[in-house]
């Protein structure tokens, strides 16, 4: 029985509402020490985004070292490491042949793919392959040849490395694979960004079937993706208010000699901060609750704008981040609009005559009640208006 | 409008030629225009600008469109920018070159090339166009373009109703500058309107507004005209309404008859009294014009004195007149001769300088014919030394020659003595030679009989051996107890060693073996006998040679007596060859010596023929030159002397001859003058006797009083036109007096006139009321019919006009007519604004999660100057409403972004003349944290999915690893690069984290 813990989605130096998350992020990054110090797997793995931006801030940095320090020095836990798409693989991948002696493993080019590490116990023997995140053309430029989509770009990586699979495999290897990916039949929250613009970002669940455990990043909501054995583990904090009331926390898997034996457990954090959602109009948000340290964000149905509401909101919410109003717009109008545009260039989304314009304005301005006559007389003058503007217009 | 391609030239940064393609994107995508700053990101910008609207992306950039050309292009390289893009299914090309100045090919300065401007219009679809650009072959100009315009006005008038845009609201709403597309956000009210009527186009609902109260106030201006002429023409007759008309007309008639009457009278006296004035006008004018002319008479008689003395002056004068000519034409004779005489004093003048001059020359000429030595001496040196000179150089070769012979000889000399040197040592080394050769035949010969004895001690011993071995072998058979093979003894002893000499031996001597060493031995002794003979008969010649001084033995190691022998022939030979040598330069010094003698000889003839002096040839040479030049030199001065000589004495002849004859001339001339004198004095006498026959009383006059020739005529005149005055005036008062009797008139003027203005007042007076009462009757008639057809138009037009001037005041924002007191125009405008508002808020509010919408203000009560158009910022965490100015950087970016985009949106679906449907947002995302940045980021790529061509210009590097089609602006030595990353190049991998 082999146990590794999988984890991803840190995104250290994030801020929610602009509020630093750093405390908070510490303090789920020490639950995670304390999982590894009483489940004591024979290695971690680091799905990717472990920072929220490709140039951390140093405090990030910091967090992430202290970290490694203490689980590969302390714990005797080896580490292993993808990057994300927030960060930067030159970064992450600084040192990585020195870091490998410690314990650090870290693929952060392509031509890493290609070294797994390999781990036998007992009657269990595994191999871990990571797979850095890169765009589908860097990807392309290793195997010398265009790749459009990440979806391409997997299917040539998994081609790259079946000799090695079948390998393994013959040697009764298990085979566990690291990926930052966005596999189809995931569900994303509000706070992934996407992996790209104007194509599909989407990877095929079906590449992923072969392999006894596939180690997933990206998506922020702890989930399975068709099969027990393809995982994401979720963020290490809710990041967006759609993964409010979502439980946080890492996946402890443990490979037997055959697939039988093998054994999932999600391990939640219990001592960090979550992240309410909150709706109704002020007087009812108002009310006294039961205090918790969570992270409140309101959203206010008032008609009208409540005077100081963040004010009146914070004396009852402590973790109160951000006051909203219960706004109906949501991506798809904005996008059924425009793509109602691009599919029917002629058809105008409004289009007045002069007539419905002049009927609005009057119902709208009108002091006194207008006649037939009045409107008779109204549409005879626009006719002739319309005649002789016409020579006007430069339309 | 959506680009498809832009190539610069020249351009920005960019120095050389740069084509950037939009294909990629342009069925919707967002992409990164990514670079350092200063690298040209927002040049590409303004080169889509410029390419519109023929200046830069922003107003700052606008300042000096000259600034546009790249300082780094070659100076000759004109800078042009050319702008592909589409509207809807419309493809247009525009090409453009801005006013340069351009270094002159010649010479310094610059030449101002005026900017120029062409739009074409791509005649196929736009799919068409992208897929012929994207073939690598084609050429741009060979698509089949129609002209649009050729002109920049004509061009940017095109391009601005193409576009739907000008270049303002195009920087407002597509293209999104530098920290200018907040303006629209943060612009006032004012301006804000001024885009969104020329976005939306409600200027034409301002038209309709206006054509409606101009409608309203003609239907006003004509019911009012209408009435007001009515009452009017009523008033005239002091009627206020249409009954009272009938009375009047019958007063009216009444009056007119009364009138009439009067009127006749009053005509009949006027023309009485007309008549009386115009005689009594006649007979004061005559009075007056005699009184005039009698005034006339008394001036001419005062002036009669005058008149005579004037005559008197002109008689004189005409008298004296042929005397004064006479004077005036000897004053002339005289001071001809003056001149004559002048003329020839100065000629005689020259003349003696002239002569002087000639002596001097004869003087110089004397002195130089004189001068020693003279020039046939110098001819007579010259042609001597000539002749000495190819003497001089013959000698001169001569003597080279002769000195070469005897170095030759000399050397020749020389060679003798060292080949004698040379053969008396080898002489010596012969001797030493043929000693050695004896020397070596005795050790030769020593040493063949040492061999010979070796070999036969050798067969000695061989000899001795043999017996022994034999004695052994017999030994063998010796057994103790029997007697022995040889001696037969019975106490023989055992020899014992024989076995050991086998051994020695290694093989068995025999008898054989004994033979053959024999004859060995025998061979090698007549061989050393025929070799010392054949040595022998060698050296027998050579005893010869042998001295007894030489008998010492050379130290060299001797070889053997062939080598010895070889090489005294080979020294032998060499020294027959040296002695060979020797005797033939023994006979060529014998030569050479006798044909140096001769020359000798020869050189000694031809110096003895040249005097001592002269046998330097170089001197002699010089001498000569300095004695040809001093020739030349003496002979030209000669030449030069006569020529001058003869040339004086012509010119003293020629002046002789003037002087001769103005001589002649001046005696003439006072000939002349005498008798001229004589004729005047006796002219003179004549006339004073005339003068005193004419004038007995008055004395003789004084030239003073004469008249000159121009006052002579003016006087005459003056007598003739005194004389003709007098005449006339007598004529005319004879005339005058005449007709006054004729008139006679018994009244003044002044009187009659009085009577006569009277009368022609009453009689105008009467005329005009008769008829005025006679038009009054008519009007009044006409008045009744029109009257009682107006009054029903009228109410009709008072009907009309209330319901123009309400509905205009409804359109206007009239208080009483329009409750929300706003104009139609504005109140389009505000909807439309609404709508935009609508759609930013739906942006706005994903990005900030629902904290901030934009809302228009409540109509407040000052809605005059208020345009209902301003901005506030709804802030749900404060619950209050802001002003757009307090937003903070990033919320000031996300609400501007979210603004340019609704308004973007609104545009293109609402009124459909104008298609924005490519954004380009220069920077400002610097300005987001990350939290944001993601937010913005959605937000613009739900954009591009809606098809929109979405552009960002920003150095941040985040927004790198987000957009993966991107456009690196490279800055580099010579002008800036634009590459889309593409795929397969390895920049895309590499500085994919190059920059912070």
């Amino acid at each position: 029985m082999i146990k590794v813990l999988h984890s991803s989605d840190w995104h250290l130096g994030r801020s929610l509402f602009a509020k630093s998350l750093l405390e908070d992020q510490t303090k789920a990054l020490l639950e995670l020490e304390s999982i590894i110090a009483n489940e004591k797997p024979a290695l971690v793995l680091l799905a990717g985004d472990l920072y929220d931006r490709s140039i951390p801030p140093e405090e990030a940095v910091r967090l992430l070292d202290k970290f490694l320090s203490k689980v590969i020095l302390e714990l005797n836990t080896p580490v292993a490491m993808i990057p994300g798409n927030h960060d930067s693989n030159t970064r992450i991948g600084v040192s990585a042949d020195l870091l490998r002696a410690a314990g650090l493993h870290v693929f952060s080019t392509p031509e890493s793919t290609t070294c797994p590490i390999r781990i036998d116990r007992d009657e269990t023997k595994i191999a871990v392959y990571g797979i850095p995140y890169l765009e589908p053309n860097e990807w392309g430029f290793h195997f010398g040849r265009p790749l459009r989509t990440h979806n391409d770009a997997l299917i040539a990586i998994l081609d790259s490395l079946e000799d090695s699979f079948t390998k393994d495999r013959a040697e009764g290897r298990r085979i566990i694979l690291m990926l930052h990916a966005y596999v189809n039949g995931g569900e994303a929250t509000e706070s992934e960004r996407p992996l790209a613009i104007g194509g599909s970002d989407l990877v095929s669940v079906e590449l992923l079937s072969n392999f006894d455990y596939v180690a997933l990043g990206h998506l922020h909501r702890s989930q399975v993706v068709g099969s027990d054995r393809i995982r994401y583990p979720g963020s290490l904090f809710p990041y967006s208010q759609a993964e409010a009331s979502q439980k946080k926390g890492a996946m402890l898997v443990s490979l037997g000699a055959v697939p039988a034996e093998d054994i999932f457990q999600f391990q939640p954090f219990n001592t960090t901060r979550g992240l309410q959602v909150i709706r109704g109009d002020l007087k009812s948000l108002s009310k006294p609750v039961t205090p918790t340290d969570d992270y409140v964000v309101a959203i206010l149905t008032d008609q009208s704008l409540p005077f100081e509401a963040y004010r009146q909101l914070q004396q009852i919410h402590s973790g109160l981040l951000h006051v909203g109003r219960d706004i109906n717009w949501s991506r798809d109008d904005a996008e059924a609009a425009d793509r109602l545009m691009r599919e029917h260039p002629e058809r105008k989304y409004r289009q007045l005559s002069d007539r419905d314009v002049l009927a609005q304005f009057i119902s709208a301005a009108a002091a006194n009640e207008t006649s037939d006559l009045d409107r008779e007389w109204l549409v005879l003058q626009l006719e002739e208006f319309e005649k002789t503007d016409a020579l006007m217009e430069p339309r | 409008m959506k680009p498809l391609s832009l190539r610069l030239k020249a351009f920005g940064p960019f120095a050389t030629e740069t084509t950037i393609s939009f294909e990629r994107v342009f069925d919707g995508g967002l992409f990164l225009i990514h670079g350092r700053t200063g690298s040209g990101k927002t040049s590409i910008l303004d080169g889509l600008c410029f390419s519109l609207f023929g200046s830069p992306s922003s107003e700052e950039r606008e300042k000096d469109i000259r600034g546009l050309r790249s300082d780094l292009a070659d100076k000759f390289t004109m800078t042009e920018t050319e702008l592909i893009f589409a509207i809807a299914q419309v493809a247009y090309r525009v090409h453009r070159i801005p006013t340069q100045a351009i270094p002159k090919k010649r010479g310094e300065g610059f030449t101002e090339h005026k900017g120029s401007a062409e739009l074409f219009r791509y005649a196929g679809t736009v799919d068409e166009l992208r897929r012929r650009l994207s073939e690598s072959n084609t050429e741009l100009t060979h698509l089949s373009w129609i002209p649009v315009a050729g002109k920049v006005e004509s061009v940017n008038l095109a391009l601005e109703s193409i576009i739907g845009m000008d270049e303002k609201q195009f920087r407002q709403v597509v293209i999104l500058p530098q920290g200018k597309f907040r303006e629209f956000l943060s612009s006032s009210s004012s301006d804000r309107q001024l885009i969104l009527e020329k976005l939306f186009q409600t200027d034409r609902y301002t038209r309709l507004q206006k054509f409606i109260s101009t409608k309203a106030q003609l239907a006003t201006t004509l019911y009012r005209e209408k009435s007001e002429g009515l009452a009017a023409r009523l008033n005239n007759f002091g009627i206020v309404n249409f009954q009272e008309i009938a009375i009047k007309k019958q007063d009216v008639t009444a009056q007119f008859d009364k009138a009439s009457i009067e009127l006749h009278a009053a005509r009949i006296r006027y023309e009485a009294l007309g008549h009386e004035l115009n005689k009594a006008k006649q007979f004061e004018e005559a009075r007056k014009r005699f009184q005039t002319l009698e005034q006339k008479s008394v001036e001419l008689n005062q002036n009669a004195n005058h008149i005579s003395q004037l005559k008197q002056r002109v008689q004189l004068t005409r008298l004296w007149a042929p005397y004064l000519q006479a004077e005036i034409l000897i004053n002339n004779l005289e001071s001809r001769r003056a001149n004559l005489i002048a003329t020839k004093n100065n000629n005689e003048i020259e003349l003696a300088a002239i002569a002087k001059q000639r002596t001097n020359d004869q003087l110089a000429l004397s002195a130089k014919l004189t001068q020693t030595p003279s020039v046939d001496d110098l001819s007579n040196e010259l042609t001597r030394l000539r002749s000495l000179v190819p003497i001089l150089r013959d000698a001169q070769t001569t003597a080279t020659r002769l000195a070469m012979d005897e170095k030759k000889l000399s050397t020749i000399t020389n060679d003798v003595s060292q080949l004698e040197t040379e053969i008396s040592q080898l002489k010596l080394a012969q001797v030493k030679q043929v000693h050695a050769l004896f020397s070596c035949d005795e050790i030769e010969t020593a040493h063949q009989l040492q061999l010979i004895d070796r070999e036969n001690l050798q067969l000695i011993r061989l000899e001795i051996d043999y017996h022994q071995t034999e004695a052994a072998r017999l030994a063998e058979l010796l057994t103790p107890g029997s007697p022995c093979p040889v001696c037969g003894s019975l106490e023989h002893p055992l020899p014992t060693q024989h076995k050991n000499l086998l051994d020695e031996l290694g093989f068995p001597i025999s008898a054989d073996t004994i033979k053959a060493a024999k004859e060995n031995l025998e061979r090698l002794r007549q061989d050393a006998a025929a070799a010392r003979a054949g040595r022998h008969s060698r050296l027998e010649p050579l005893i010869s040679l042998l001295t007894p001084e030489s008998t010492q033995q050379s130290e060299m190691p001797l070889g053997s007596f062939s080598d010895e022998y070889n090489r005294f022939n080979v020294a032998h030979l060499a020294l027959e060859k040296k002695k060979h040598d020797l005797t033939l330069r023994h006979a060529e010094i014998q030569t050479r010596g006798e044909s140096i003698l001769v020359q000798q000889k020869e050189l000694n003839q031809k110096i003895q023929s040249v005097p001592e002096q002269d046998r330097d040839v170089e001197e002699v040479v010089r001498r000569g030159v300095e004695l040809k030049n001093q020739y030349d030199r003496l002979s030209s001065e000669i030449k030069h002397l006569e020529k001058s000589a003869t040339e004086l004495e012509s010119e003293i002849a020629r002046r002789r001859g003037i002087h001769s004859t103005l001589v002649d001339e001046i005696l003439q001339l006072e000939i002349d003058i005498t008798t001229r004198r004589a004729s005047q004095i006796s002219l003179r006498g004549a006339i004073e006797l005339e003068i005193k026959k004419q004038f007995p009383k008055s004395p003789a006059p004084t030239d003073s009083e004469l008249f000159l020739e121009s006052q002579l005529k003016d006087a005459e005149t003056e007598i003739e036109q005194y004389n003709r005055s007098i005449n006339e005036n007598s004529a005319a008062r004879a005339e005058v007096e005449t007709l006054m009797k004729q008139i006679n008139s018994s009244r003044s003027a002044g009187e009659v006139m009085i009577e006569f203005n009277d009368a022609a007042i009453t009689r105008t007076q009467l005329e005009q009321s008769a008829a005025r009462l006679k038009i009054d009757a008519e009007n009044l008639t006409s008045l009744e019919a029109e009257t009682a057809a107006n009054l029903s138009v009228l109410e009709n037009l008072k009907c009309d006009a209330e319901r123009a001037t309400r509905i205009s005041g409804l359109m206007t924002g009239d208080r009483a007519q329009n409750k929300l007191l706003v104009p139609l125009s504005r109140f389009v405008l505000q909807s439309r604004f609404e709508e935009v508002l609508e759609q930013a808020n739906r942006r706005l509010s994903r990005m900030s999660r629902g904290q901030f919408q934009l809302r228009r203000p409540a109509l407040s009560g000052n809605l005059r100057d208020s345009q209902g158009l301003e901005i506030r910022v709804e802030d749900a965490n404060a619950g209050t409403e802001r002003h757009a100015g307090s937003l903070s950087g990033g919320e000031s970016f996300m609400a501007a972004l979210s603004l340019a985009l609704g308004l973007a949106d609104v545009v293109q679906a609402d009124l459909g003349g104008v298609r924005l449907d490519s954004v380009l947002i220069d920077e400002g995302f610097g300005t987001l944290d990350s939290e944001s940045l993601d937010l913005a980021m959605k937000t613009l790529i739900d954009l591009q999915a809606g098809g929109r061509m979405v552009g960002i210009i920003s150095h941040v590097s985040e927004l790198k690893h987000q957009v993966s089609h991107r456009l690196e602006v490279s800055k580099q030595l010579l002008g800036s690069r634009v590459l889309w990353n593409d795929p397969v190049l390895r920049e895309s991998v590499s500085t994919r984290d190059a920059e912070i």
